[in-house]
């Protein structure tokens, strides 16, 4: 009875497994998002709550490892070097198209050694200045800016990052000479302005948020174009006349250059479905991500439109190449 | 203020006591200890392990739990430091000095015991000042900008003389081979890679742990080896079991002073680990009146940088939780675990969600009383590792080291890294010179050099801004004070000795290090 049971299982399995094979084997076995930051980070958590849905959705683990380190160029090169299979991933930022200008010999090219899959989320920047300083939107700030050349300090996350970029491509744009310090991350730029050691930051918004509700912080101007739902009463850059400071920064997921089209095309509509799932939608806004979602396609115009954008910054600012 | 503190505490010691949350406080300072005891696994990487397994747990779980880990830890990383010189974590570097030399006098159970007490001591009053103080002192410790962390690291660097007992000449030689190897990594102003000879293993910089591991842990096994028959050497003299009330006597005050040091230094954001165990440490040294006898087992020279230790791993907790500020990687994996939850860390933690504020808080005072129960009855199981053929022991400690290692990054290169750290440990034993004070040096170095080029940047290039404010003046003046005693008694003896009277000590290095 038993052996019946079991040779009935193992044919129906041989029986019903052949045509599965031959449609939708992908993915067969576990899948690893390479991440460039450390566990907690934002990057961190957004991989962990995509890769939490999509392993509902894919039957198979999402394992995400963290590879941080130089500048994410550790965990970059990791994946433009793995096998072209779907099965490992780079969860990326902006700093994939910053560093294709910033560094001069990287084993890898933002564009031809990936292959795009989607863009996950945009995450909105803010100007943000300390309560001491007499300014209370961008024009007036601007204005202060202007009548102290070089005297106001305004902070940073890292080097690389939008935000120490944005400050210079806010000088150009604005003419404005400010004093730009950079951290080592966001937090310690954010110490230094809460206690009036600097007197601005340019920063992501969600590590900013706490202290501009708390009033400690004064939230001068958003970027992109549109409001963040999370500050609807701060007005953008473009709306305060500066309409070229109008960037967010993103994350998203890239596969190893050579990647079959259809693997791709599998998972975007998975990661696709990710997020527009309401249940892990609600996490991602939780963590004042904005969920994006879109086509392979999308997102290499993006990392592209990227590199353009900082290259321009970079070279008009004189950066010095990083090797 | 103080009334609402207490009935917030209460309110927290219900959350705590949930059986749930008791639980997890439990499996917390268990695993908190195992890492800390194992060397190289620190609670940075049991952490990052383990916050995604808390994505299902209840946050106010989550984070007894992984608070737990953390000041669990921080007991643990005595035990290493302690029986085999391994210093796992960069505060544990100072309890190696005396509390290895006190395991080879046969006294490694008094060590441990006194230093679970001052931990435990420790662990307790840094709590309170969390409940009582947060808020106070959080707005003290904005108030130290970038020109203050640079006096403060240069104090820092001033004292670490003051930890080694060899030659002062070496001492500074150490100090600036530390601040040389500091200087690997990259810019943070410009973002170029210093020294990396283009390994991008190297362009964040050495990690401590590599350079701690290698330079104590490996470089003293390898001396070890050279020596022939280590057995036994430790193992057999382990008499008494508990420290004597001689031991009490000589431990409380350092115990508290330690305390005080370190849960000051800990609300600052910026100021790393590191400095509240190398401070109390120093100022033990410099007060005491029998100064010969640190770093060869001065009971005093354990208890009052692990109690600093202790007392810092509590009070770090303050700008994290008051201001969403966290000072530190395992702080920074704090705030991540709040963030995965859906909790912003910031100022209105303590009143949106007072639960998981005070029950935090409340849990950490019976994991700091769980901690002295177990690491007071787990001594005799430590002790006995010493009775492992050391031909056993040491193939089995260079593995668990090397694990260690790896996890840090996921990198075999800072594996062969450790390696090369051994042998020139091994060169430092043989050489005589110490390898604490370039540790001080590797720690200190890159931070004094961020914060001066930070205050130059917000000053605007102006230097007096290190003397115009205040606290900064303050620090500098202290330095300027400890170099005054370190030349003072040097120079009084070639004073005397020009004098034609004979110098009451004549030490013959110290004259010729005065110049220098």
């Amino acid at each position: 009875m038993n052996l019946k049971l079991t040779t009935l299982a193992l044919a129906l399995t041989t029986v019903l497994a052949a045509p599965m094979a031959a449609h939708a084997e992908f993915p067969e076995k576990p899948i690893t998002i390479i991440i460039q930051a450390a566990p907690g980070g934002s990057p961190d958590i957004l991989a962990r709550i995509i890769g939490k849905y999509m392993s509902e959705r894919v039957g198979q683990p999402v394992i995400v490892e963290n590879k941080p380190g130089g500048a994410g160029n550790i965990a970059a090169e990791l994946v433009a070097n793995a096998a072209p299979d779907g099965y490992t991933l780079l969860g990326t930022s902006d700093s994939l198209s910053i560093n294709q200008t910033l560094f001069t010999d990287l084993p890898f090219h933002a564009e031809t050694s990936f292959a795009p899959v989607i863009q996950a989320i945009s995450a909105p920047q803010v100007l943000a200045v300390n309560e001491d300083i007499p300014a209370n939107n961008l024009q007036e700030f601007l204005a202060l800016a202007k009548s102290k050349p070089g005297e106001v300090s305004l902070a940073s996350p890292a080097i690389g990052t939008t935000g120490q970029l944005g400050v210079l491509l806010l000088e150009n744009i604005t003419g404005i000479d400010v004093t730009p310090a950079v951290y080592k991350s966001a937090q310690p730029a954010l110490t230094d302005v809460l206690g009036k050691h600097a007197d601005g930051i340019i920063v992501t918004l969600a590590p900013a948020l706490p202290h501009i509700k708390s009033g400690k912080l004064k939230a001068l101007a958003v970027s992109p174009s549109e409001r963040s739902a999370a500050l609807p009463d701060v007005p953008t850059f473009v709306e305060q006349g500066v309409p070229e400071f109008n960037f967010t920064s993103w994350q998203g997921f890239v596969a190893p250059a050579g990647t079959p089209a259809d693997v791709i095309a599998k998972l975007n509509t998975e990661i696709n479905a990710v997020i527009a799932d309401p249940a892990a939608r609600a996490q991602l806004i939780e963590q004042a991500f904005e969920p994006v979602g879109g086509t392979p396609e999308e997102l290499g115009e993006v990392i592209k439109s990227g590199i353009t954008r900082w290259a321009e910054v970079i070279k008009a600012n004189n950066i010095p190449p990083v090797n | 203020m103080d009334f609402s503190a207490i009935q917030g505490l209460w309110g927290g010691l219900e959350v705590a006591i949930q059986p749930v949350n008791l639980l997890l406080c439990f499996v917390g300072v268990v695993l908190g200890t195992l890492v800390g005891v194992l060397p190289g696994v620190g609670p940075v990487v049991t952490i990052s392990l383990l916050l995604p397994l808390t994505f299902g747990l209840d946050p106010v779980a989550a984070l007894i739990m992984l608070a737990g880990i953390y000041y669990g830890a921080q007991y643990g990383g005595s035990t290493t430091a302690i029986l085999l010189k391994l210093p796992g974590e960069t505060s544990a570097v100072l309890t190696c000095l005396d509390g290895h030399e006190m395991a080879k006098q046969g006294r490694a159970a008094s060590a441990l015991g006194i230093s679970a007490i001052g931990s435990f001591v420790a662990g307790i009053f840094g709590t309170l000042v969390v409940v009582m103080l947060a808020p106070v002192l959080v707005s003290v410790a904005l108030k130290f900008g970038p020109a203050d962390y640079f006096s403060l690291m240069f104090v820092g660097l001033i004292a670490s003389v003051l930890v080694c007992q060899g030659g002062m000449l070496k001492a500074v030689a150490m100090i600036f081979v530390g601040l040389l190897l500091g200087i690997v990594g990259t810019d943070v102003y410009t973002g170029i890679a210093r020294f990396s000879f283009g390994q991008p293993e190297l362009r964040d910089g050495v990690n401590f742990v590599v350079v701690a591991m290698g330079l104590f842990g490996f470089g003293e096994i390898i001396a070890n080896l050279e020596q022939g028959t280590v057995d036994g050497k430790l193992a057999q003299k382990v008499r008494n079991a508990f420290p004597t009330r001689q031991d009490l006597r000589q431990s409380w005050k350092p115990i508290l002073r330690g305390t005080g040091i370190g849960a000051a230094l800990g609300v600052l954001p910026g100021a790393g680990a590191a400095v509240g165990a190398f401070a109390a440490y120093a100022f033990e040294k410099k007060i005491s009146r029998t100064p010969q006898r640190f770093g060869h087992g001065a009971i005093e020279g354990v208890v009052a940088p692990e109690a600093a230790n202790n007392a810092a791993a509590q009070t770090n907790f303050i700008p994290l939780l008051t201001l969403g500020l966290p000072s530190g990687a395992v702080m920074a994996l704090m705030a991540g675990a709040m963030m995965i939850h859906g909790i912003a860390p910031g100022p209105d933690v303590m009143t949106t969600r007072p639960e998981l504020f005070w029950g935090l808080i409340a849990s950490m005072l019976i994991g700091n009383v769980l901690l002295l129960f177990l690491n007071l009855n787990l001594i005799r199981v430590w002790v006995r590792v010493l009775q492992v053929p050391y031909a056993l022991l040491f193939p089995l400690i260079l593995l668990l080291c090397s694990i260690g290692i790896y996890s840090l990054n996921n990198s075999v290169f800072d594996v062969g890294l450790t390696a090369l750290f051994g042998v020139l440990g091994y060169f430092f034993i043989k050489t005589g010179c110490e390898p604490a004070p370039l540790l001080m040096g590797f720690i200190l170095g890159p931070m004094m050099e961020e914060y001066l080029r930070r205050a130059l940047v917000l000053s605007h290039g102006d230097v007096t801004v290190f003397v115009t404010h205040p606290i900064s003046a303050t620090l500098l003046g202290v330095a300027v004070l400890i170099i005054t005693t370190l030349v003072w008694r040097p120079a009084a003896t070639v004073f005397r000795k020009a004098s034609g009277a004979a110098p009451a000590q004549p030490t013959t290095s110290i004259p010729a290090d005065t110049g220098a």
